[in-house]
């Protein structure tokens, strides 16, 4: 019996959320998250003043005391986590408690709260892989759904990402269910009202999605400029601002803006400082091949060659080959018979849409944009995260095409051929989890090799979550610690959660009797710091990817 | 099938299996490179390996970024006068060990002018190699000239610094402590002075070689960013200037060298720091002061 695609796509993102919820349990709480969850405990506040009090949470006092916290950030995912907190969060340890809120747990506590206010971003990458799952499934069937949303998901960096309570894998999920409805919209009405829907929401969950109207605006005219000039086809009147550019240009905003009470008063002056926020973002440290990067002029081959070493090549490979052969095949598209498009369904058959152009061009935008020198480093990886379900579709691509092309015997290679094009990315995945900021591709060599590149080890100070239960024993009851990177507000999630040792104090360098150093090349500042202070070199416990040194524990020598 | 067709399958079936390749390719290097073969047992053997070596011979990485493992399992390798070198001079046979590594950038850096050392013996301990290096011209230590602070005098334009560990000075604070410098840990004297603050640091009647060699750097990657300005440094013997230079924090640990008759001699090392402070978003931080770093020794290089 054949399974439903749907059905294959629903278990696919069930496994992914499950799995994330589970495993992302020992993944430390990043930096980010600090902020993240602190602002969402607030932003779950103002729901429950909404149902208590309508008037005054609506009210400009109401809302800016709740929505103030990281209003540098939209509010959609956070609101979604603290809602999810509400629901499934273990009331917080007893003294770690907001005072400015009902800070209580929620109301089927069966999860610590970090892993409640995680689930919606999980949620949301179970969904990318869902929509991966039946896009590349419709064009070449189960194998090629699996390549797409394995191709996606199983990369190491994408999974370390897809479990945190951060913006950047929902927002890349966000990003391709923007452009799956967006190939509908060209041909169907409703679906041309829905895109600037879609597009709001994901606007309201990162800013990276603020790019894809200009993007799809100018595949639609390539694709009305190509159709005229190379098929012949005559343009409309209605098809030279159709439904789908008008709903995301009136739609989107007034969806994001609605999803995102801080914007309500004061909207230009508070979206101009949000713009002004990311335009002038500071610059933070990145190492890359050997030196340490932080100001610019940055690399320019920088997401090239950190796409190379995080990313399995034979999935780059293909994600390549795909790029090829769907440009190609759109180019060698037999002309028809010319049809007039409308407003409604500004590229109805048989325009050609150029999926080919579609799907590389917004592969590669997010690695050329970060490419620039003047475009800061400091994220790594998840600054171009957004390209990767476009590679996995065009990889997909690849495979559909190329199956197709096999002798009927071969084909029955097809899934063998699925198992070895995905196992190094399930094995970079599996043997880097927790530390998935850390793993690098088989090519490279793994965490070793990258180490001997020279390329960053992590950052924000999530590589300690494994060591919490046995800290105090490790550092010898020691009860002032330097937590370097661990940010106050995470350490405060930890303490929420009674995760962190209940006597020790975190304290600067200069006080500290232990201290955890996560290892980047900037960091030899503060580990020295540490030596001074400690009066040793010897941590007391390293933990190491794969042999590769990630977190020091220091303490004093007895 | 057409031959149009013949190609396109040809060329597909090609294509399918070089993905196939590189995948395989892949998996075979993700068997390799996703395991940790440094684990208790070999961190044990190496470390009984080091320790059969002579106390006196430096035992330094050849692999830098085994560092946190290294210190914290084979006890010779945490030794800060060796974590924290100034260089190799000095070193006339030393041991480097690495994990599929018998020499390092880090060591070129910090052999600078010597020519190569001579690699004398080499044996693997389990993932490991201990290679046995000899370098007879690296020369002989005579004297540091920069340690211990008890044994120098210090003084800014208010008079002589005070204290014991670290120096009170009128323009701030002068002492011995490990520095991060060009993304290095070195082990020198850290003078935390003002704008302007100009520091003496001598040693009467101190035994020399025929050549005074040291460095200096700029402490803290932070302060490095936001304090550009150069510091006046000079060396004085027996009262004479014997040379003078202007030293940037884009030098990295800018070494520096003074030939000398070998006896005894008052040596004293004159730095005037200029600008102290970092600039940050809000404008100059007089208070917010870059550390600059120095070492010197004299050393017998000749016969």
């Amino acid at each position: 019996m054949k399974a439903h695609p749907r059905l294959v796509a629903l278990a696919l993102g069930l496994v992914t959320v499950l799995l994330l919820a589970l495993g992302h349990r020992e993944v430390g709480y990043a930096r980010d998250e600090g902020f993240y969850f602190s602002a969402s405990r607030s932003y779950a506040a103002w729901l429950g003043d909404l149902a208590r009090d309508p008037g005054r949470a609506l009210g400009r006092e109401g809302r800016d005391r709740r929505f103030r916290e990281n209003h540098e950030h939209p509010a959609l995912l956070k609101l979604a986590a603290g809602a999810s907190a509400r629901m499934f969060a273990h009331a917080p340890v007893a003294g770690t408690e907001d005072s400015e809120l009902v800070d209580r747990g929620g109301v089927l506590p069966v999860m610590p709260e970090g892993a409640a206010m995680r689930l919606p971003a999980q949620v949301l990458a179970g969904l990318g892989v869902a929509l991966l799952y039946l896009v590349a499934a419709a064009w070449g069937g189960t194998w090629a759904g699996l390549l797409a949303a394995g191709g996606f998901i199983l990369l190491p960096h994408v999974w370390f990402h897809a479990g945190l309570h951060a913006f950047d894998v929902p927002v890349a999920v966000a990003m391709l269910a923007v452009v799956l409805m967006w190939r509908r919209a060209l041909v169907e009405r409703r679906a041309g009202v829905l895109v600037g829907v879609v597009l709001g929401l994901a606007i309201a969950v990162k800013h990276n999605a603020l790019f894809l109207g200009p993007l799809l605006a100018l595949h639609y005219y390539g694709c009305l400029v190509l159709g005229r000039w190379r098929d012949g086809h005559r343009i409309a009147r209605g098809q030279l601002l159709p439904l789908p550019l008008v709903s995301m240009a009136v739609l989107a905003p007034l969806v994001a803006f609605a999803l995102w009470p801080w914007l309500w008063s004061e909207p230009f002056a508070r979206v101009l400082e949000y713009f002004e926020f990311h335009r002038q973002h500071a610059y933070y440290n990145m190492e890359f091949l050997g030196r340490n990067y932080n100001q610019p002029p940055m690399p320019v081959s920088y997401p090239a060659v950190m796409t190379w070493a995080t990313v399995p090549a034979a999935l780059l490979v293909l994600a390549a080959i795909g790029a090829v052969l769907s440009i190609r095949g759109d180019t060698k598209r037999r002309r028809e018979e010319p049809v007039l498009g409308t407003f409604a369904r500004p590229l109805p058959d048989p325009w050609c849409r150029h999926d080919g152009l579609l799907f590389a061009g917004l592969a590669l935008f997010p690695l050329v944009l970060i490419s620039l020198p003047s475009t800061p480093i400091f994220g790594g990886t998840k600054h171009w995260i957004t390209a990767y379900p476009f590679f996995a579709l065009l990889a997909a691509r690849a495979w559909t095409q190329l199956w197709a092309r096999a002798r009927p015997r071969e084909r029955r290679l097809e899934p063998a051929a699925l198992v070895l094009c995905l196992a190094p990315a399930l094995f970079a995945t599996i043997d880097g989890h927790p530390y998935g900021l850390s793993q690098y591709a088989p090519l490279v060599g793994g965490p070793r090799g990258a180490a001997e590149l020279g390329l960053n080890r992590g950052f924000w100070g999530t590589a300690i979550a494994p060591a919490l239960p046995q800290l105090e024993r490790t550092i010898g009851g020691a009860d002032r610690i330097y937590v370097h990177d661990v940010h106050e507000l995470a350490l405060l999630q930890y303490r929420r959660e009674g995760r962190w040792p209940a006597g020790l104090t975190a304290v600067s360098i200069t006080r500290a009797s232990a201290g955890l150093l996560f290892h980047e090349r900037h960091m030899t500042t503060e580990e020295v710091q540490l030596w001074d202070r400690l009066g040793t070199t010897a941590p007391v416990q390293v933990i190491v990817l794969d042999g590769v040194p990630l977190t020091s524990i220091y303490a004093q020598p007895p | 099938m057409t031959g149009a067709d013949e190609r396109a399958s040809t060329w597909a079936r090609r294509a399918l299996g070089g993905v196939a390749a590189i995948a395989a390719i892949e998996c075979a290097m993700a068997a390799w490179a996703y395991r940790d073969p440094l684990d208790d047992t070999a961190w044990s053997a190496l470390a009984g390996a080091v320790a059969e070596l002579p106390e006196d011979e430096p035992v330094v990485l050849a692999t830098q970024w085994l560092g946190p493992s290294a210190r914290m399992h084979v006890p010779a390798l945490a030794r800060l006068e060796w974590v924290a070198r100034a260089d190799l001079r000095g070193w006339s046979r030393f041991h480097a060990i690495g994990f599929g590594a018998r020499w390092s950038d880090e060591l070129t850096a910090d052999r600078e002018d010597l020519s190569a050392p001579t690699r004398v013996d080499s044996r693997d301990v389990g993932p490991f190699t201990i290679t046995t290096y000899e370098q007879p011209a690296a020369g002989i230590l005579v004297e540091s000239l920069t340690s211990p602070v008890e044994t120098l005098v210090v003084a800014d334009a208010s008079g002589r610094c005070r204290g014991r560990g670290e120096l009170r000075c009128s323009d701030g604070t002068v002492a011995l402590r490990t520095a991060e410098i060009d993304y290095r840990p070195r082990r020198c004297l850290a003078l935390d002075v003002r704008d302007g603050a100009a520091l003496r640091i001598e040693r009467t009647r101190v035994a020399t070689g025929d050549v005074i060699r040291g460095h200096v750097g700029f402490a803290d990657f932070n302060a490095r960013l936001r304090n550009d300005s150069p510091v006046a440094f000079a060396v004085e013997v027996d009262g004479e200037i014997a040379a003078r230079w202007t030293v940037t924090d884009a030098q990295g640990w800018w070494p520096f060298a003074v030939a000398t008759a070998p006896g005894e001699h008052d040596v004293a090392l004159l730095v005037d720091v200029g600008v102290g402070g970092r600039w940050n978003a809000r404008g100059y931080d007089g208070a917010a002061t870059r550390t600059v770093c120095l070492e010197a020794r004299a050393l017998q290089e000749g016969e």
